[in-house]
Formats: structure tokens, C-alpha cells, sequence
């Protein structure tokens, strides 16, 4: 009877930590952006745009993580620039198109040129 | 015999040359990387991941070398040496060589093991490590950077879901594709881009699809940023270079070379050749063979200065012939034989030829001008890139 008690009591305590972690998510508006040069060097700019107007804009010269602190849906990223190597860029967000680490955006030696949407 | 062979080997290399034309014609053009671009010169004297070497194949002694570069040889160890600020800092293992050989004699017996290392005291050339080259390609490609923000700028303010689509998409080729045309775009799509060149004032993108509207923006971007890469080609590099050869039945020293070699390129850079200056230098210590027993006791400098001519595929930049026109001198510091001259003047002529991608034919002339006699040797190259296609 006990254990039964307990185990409800965790099922709801996990329940309660879940939604705690939806609802910081939604508040949240952190966008996380990764980029990596590799076998050369780099430069990339990544400007936020919101209804045509520009919010933010970071700009990478070396393999860093950087935040936009106020990132939100219909959000257009532009990103620009140019790699010596190899360039690689990723974000915690869901974009169009696709970010993910594991759909990380990957461009040649050359110009850098992209627009990711915010979703 | 020897004019037969001097016959021979001149129209077997140009049906090779014929033969792979017609191939890279049929190819889609390639994406150009530093080595694609890197002359068969410059890749003869500092390699990029390992070069395999056939050399002296017509001559009596021949020889079969393996050069490499020791920082590529970890990097396929270690990926993670690829990464930028790893991949700067190494920047004197990245500029060190090493190479090995077997001696072959006439009948491919083993004559003897060489081993050598060389250093790039001077690489203006590797671009791949300075700010300065990504920030002059920036600001060639300014006004693409500037389309590409107006196009962001205007997919911000669309609400319309398939017009966003559309204008995603095609805005994206348009800047990255070199086959998509700017008459591609659709009607909408078209309208909004060429209000983004007129608010932005970007005169040389609307310039371009003015006068031709089937041009593609994504080729001129590249080759705004090839424009900038080939401009480091023709900067300076000079190599010093130590090397051993032991004799073939014992292991002692029967040969020591100490090298110099400077190159630079000179003269404006046209789209389909550019000039080189390289000037190479030796000190060769060698066994006296008047004396007996072995030693190191002559000593024979030579320095051959001279031009190279590369000849480069127009569009993409790609060295396919190259021809070397040189003068060599060379003296005799310590051990003369009694039939040579101390001081011997020749005239050299250099051809190498691109067969497919990095595998290269040269094939030397010499040209004695008080003796009137003229040698040929036959080498083959093949280097292979440590980085991939990227």
C-alpha cells in the first residue's frame, strides 16, 4: 500500500517536472547557434530579422557557440560570410531549413550564403 | 635509338593529353580547392598529403619516392586536428615534408635508400590560414552579402506561406546554384529580388542580370572569391630542404644534398596563364671515387634559375600544362675527376602535363651548349589530397 502511494507521488512529481520544462522552453527564446571551421579559417555574420526589421546579429571568426537571446517564431536568420575549409552550422531551434546538429546547415570552401526561418 | 625514343615519348604524352581533355570536358565543372589550384611546381616541392613519385624512368638510375606532409598523415588520425584553431596552430608541422626512396639501376635493382625532410621557411601561399584572405573575399562578395541580407530582411515580412516557400528556395539557388538563372525566378519572386537591388543599391548584381538575364549570380560570387584565391597563388615560397642517400650495400652516407628553393609568381594573373620565377639551389656532397674507401669529400653546387609557364583551363582555373625554361649552372668545390670541367653550363627545358586530375607527367631536357648533347628523363607524379573533395 505504501509503495503504491509512493510510486503515484513520483509518477506526479515527474508530471510537474515535464510541464515545469514545456513551460520554460515556450519563455524561453534562447537560440542557440554553433559554428565550426575546419581546414582553414573563417568568417560568418548571422543577422535575426523580425517583420523586415533587424534585431540582433552575431558575428563568428573562429569555432564558438554563440546565443541570440531573443529569438521567436516567423524569425528570418541571415546568415553571410566566407571559409577557407570547410563550415558547419547548427542551432537548438527548429528551422526551415532543418539545423539540428544532426542536419547541421554545411558549406564548401567559398562564399557563405543562407536564410534560415524560424519556426 | 635515342632520336626514336625522343619521337616517341612527346606524342605518346599528347594523345594522353588528348585523351584526358576529352574527358574533363564531359565532367561538370568541379569545385576549385587549393590544390586543384596549386601548380605541378609547386606540388613537386612541398606536398600537400603524400606524393608518389616515379623518377628518372628513361634514365640509368631511377628512382621511386614517397613524400608526405605529417600533419595530414594525423589528421586522418585525429579529425579533430581539422578543426580551425587546431589547424592554425600547427602551422610549422603543416609547412614540414618528409620523403623516402629506393634507388632502382638500369635492370630495377636496388641501388641504394634515400630519406629527406624539408621546411617551408616562407608559405605565403597557404591562404587557407589568413584573415586576410577571407576578409578580401568578403569584401569582394559585398553586394551578394547584401542580397542575401535584403532577401532575409523581405522573407521576415511575408505571411503569405507558399509565396515564403517559393521565394526561399529560389532565392537560395539563385545565390548558390551556378546553373539556376536569374530568368528562372518566378514572377513574384523576380519583383521582390529587384526591389532589393534597387533599395540596396546593388549596381553590379543589377548590371548583370540587365544585360543578361540568363547569367547566373552564384558563378559570378564564386568566382569573385576564386578571383581573391588565385591572387595568393602567385605569392612567394621558399623551401629548405636536407636529404641522404646511403650506398646500396651498406648503410653509410654515399650522397648529401642541402637545398634552397625560392618561388614566386610575377606579371598580372590572366584567366588562362601566369608566370613563375623558381630558382633552385644545391650542395651535393658525394663519395670521391678517386680516393679510396668512402667518404663525402666532393662537393658539387648547382643553381638553376628559370621560369615556369602555367597554363590553366580558363574557366576553372586548373593547371593542365606547365612548361619550365631554365638555366643551370654548376661547380665543382672540392674532388674534380680528371676528365670534367670545374664550371658547366646548361640550358634546361621543363614539361609537365596534367593527365587526370593530380596525376602529372614532366619530362626534362637538358642542353649542353659547349658539348651540343641533349638529355631526356621521364618522370611520373601522382599526389593525392589529404583534405577530400570538399
Amino acid at each position: 500500500m505504501a509503495n503504491k502511494k509512493k510510486a503515484t507521488l513520483k509518477k506526479a512529481a515527474t508530471k510537474k517536472k515535464t510541464n515545469r520544462r514545456i513551460s520554460i522552453a515556450k519563455a524561453d527564446n534562447n537560440m542557440l547557434v554553433s559554428v565550426e571551421f575546419k581546414l582553414g579559417s573563417g568568417e560568418l555574420t548571422a543577422k535575426l530579422f523580425r517583420k523586415t526589421n533587424l534585431v540582433d546579429s552575431l558575428k563568428w571568426e573562429t569555432t564558438e557557440n554563440k546565443v541570440f537571446t531573443d529569438a521567436r517564431p516567423g524569425d528570418e536568420l541571415s546568415i553571410t560570410g566566407a571559409c577557407s575549409g570547410k563550415a558547419r552550422l547548427s542551432t537548438n531551434r527548429s528551422t526551415t531549413p532543418a539545423s539540428a546538429p544532426s542536419t547541421a546547415r554545411k558549406y564548401s570552401q567559398g562564399p557563405i550564403l543562407d536564410s534560415l526561418g524560424i519556426n | 635509338m635515342n632520336s626514336i625514343r625522343f619521337y616517341i615519348i612527346p606524342l605518346f604524352l599528347f594523345s594522353i593529353l588528348s585523351i584526358s581533355s576529352s574527358a574533363q570536358s564531359k565532367k561538370i565543372a568541379a569545385i576549385i580547392t587549393a590544390d586543384s589550384l596549386a601548380s605541378g611546381n609547386y606540388k613537386d616541392v612541398l606536398t600537400s598529403f603524400f606524393q608518389l613519385a616515379f623518377d628518372k624512368l628513361t634514365a640509368k638510375n631511377k628512382e621511386l619516392k614517397f613524400s608526405s606532409n605529417p600533419y595530414a598523415v594525423m589528421m586522418k588520425a585525429n579529425p579533430d586536428l581539422e578543426i580551425d584553431y587546431n589547424y592554425k596552430k600547427n602551422r610549422v608541422l603543416r609547412n614540414l615534408n618528409f620523403n623516402f626512396s629506393l634507388k632502382l639501376d638500369s635492370s630495377y635493382r636496388f641501388n641504394g635508400f634515400s630519406s629527406g625532410i624539408s621546411y617551408a621557411l616562407i608559405n605565403k601561399r597557404d591562404y587557407t590560414v589568413y584573415n586576410e584572405f577571407i576578409r578580401l573575399a568578403i569584401d569582394k562578395n559585398a553586394e551578394f552579402n547584401k542580397l542575401q541580407n535584403g532577401i532575409s530582411q523581405a522573407l521576415s515580412g511575408i505571411d503569405d506561406a507558399d509565396l515564403k516557400k517559393r521565394f526561399r528556395e529560389q532565392g537560395n539557388k539563385l545565390l548558390n546554384d551556378e546553373m539556376y538563372t536569374y530568368d528562372k525566378l518566378d514572377n513574384d519572386v523576380k519583383q521582390r529580388v529587384d526591389k532589393i537591388l534597387l533599395d540596396s543599391n546593388l549596381t553590379r548584381i543589377a548590371k548583370l542580370v540587365k544585360n543578361n538575364s540568363s547569367s547566373t549570380i552564384a558563378k559570378s560570387c564564386r568566382d569573385g572569391y576564386n578571383e581573391v584565391k588565385k591572387s595568393f597563388q602567385s605569392k612567394p615560397l621558399l623551401l629548405l630542404s636536407i636529404t641522404d642517400t646511403t650506398a646500396k650495400d651498406e648503410f653509410v652516407f654515399s650522397n648529401i644534398t642541402l637545398k634552397a628553393e625560392f618561388l614566386k609568381g610575377f606579371g598580372d594573373s590572366k584567366p588562362g596563364a601566369n608566370w613563375e620565377f623558381s630558382i633552385p639551389a644545391t650542395v651535393n656532397f658525394v663519395d670521391n671515387l678517386s680516393l679510396a674507401g668512402r667518404d663525402l669529400k666532393r662537393a658539387v653546387f648547382r643553381i638553376e634559375p628559370g621560369i615556369n609557364l602555367v597554363i590553366r583551363n580558363s574557366g576553372a582555373a586548373h593547371s593542365l600544362l606547365e612548361m619550365k625554361f631554365s638555366g643551370e649552372y654548376s661547380h665543382i668545390f672540392n674532388g674534380l675527376y680528371p676528365t670534367e670541367k670545374n664550371d658547366v653550363l646548361t640550358f634546361n627545358g621543363t614539361v609537365r602535363i596534367k593527365i587526370i586530375h593530380d596525376i602529372w607527367i614532366p619530362l626534362v631536357f637538358k642542353y649542353d651548349p659547349k658539348k651540343g648533347n641533349i638529355l631526356g628523363f621521364l618522370s611520373v607524379k601522382f599526389n593525392f589530397s589529404g583534405q577530400g573533395k570538399i
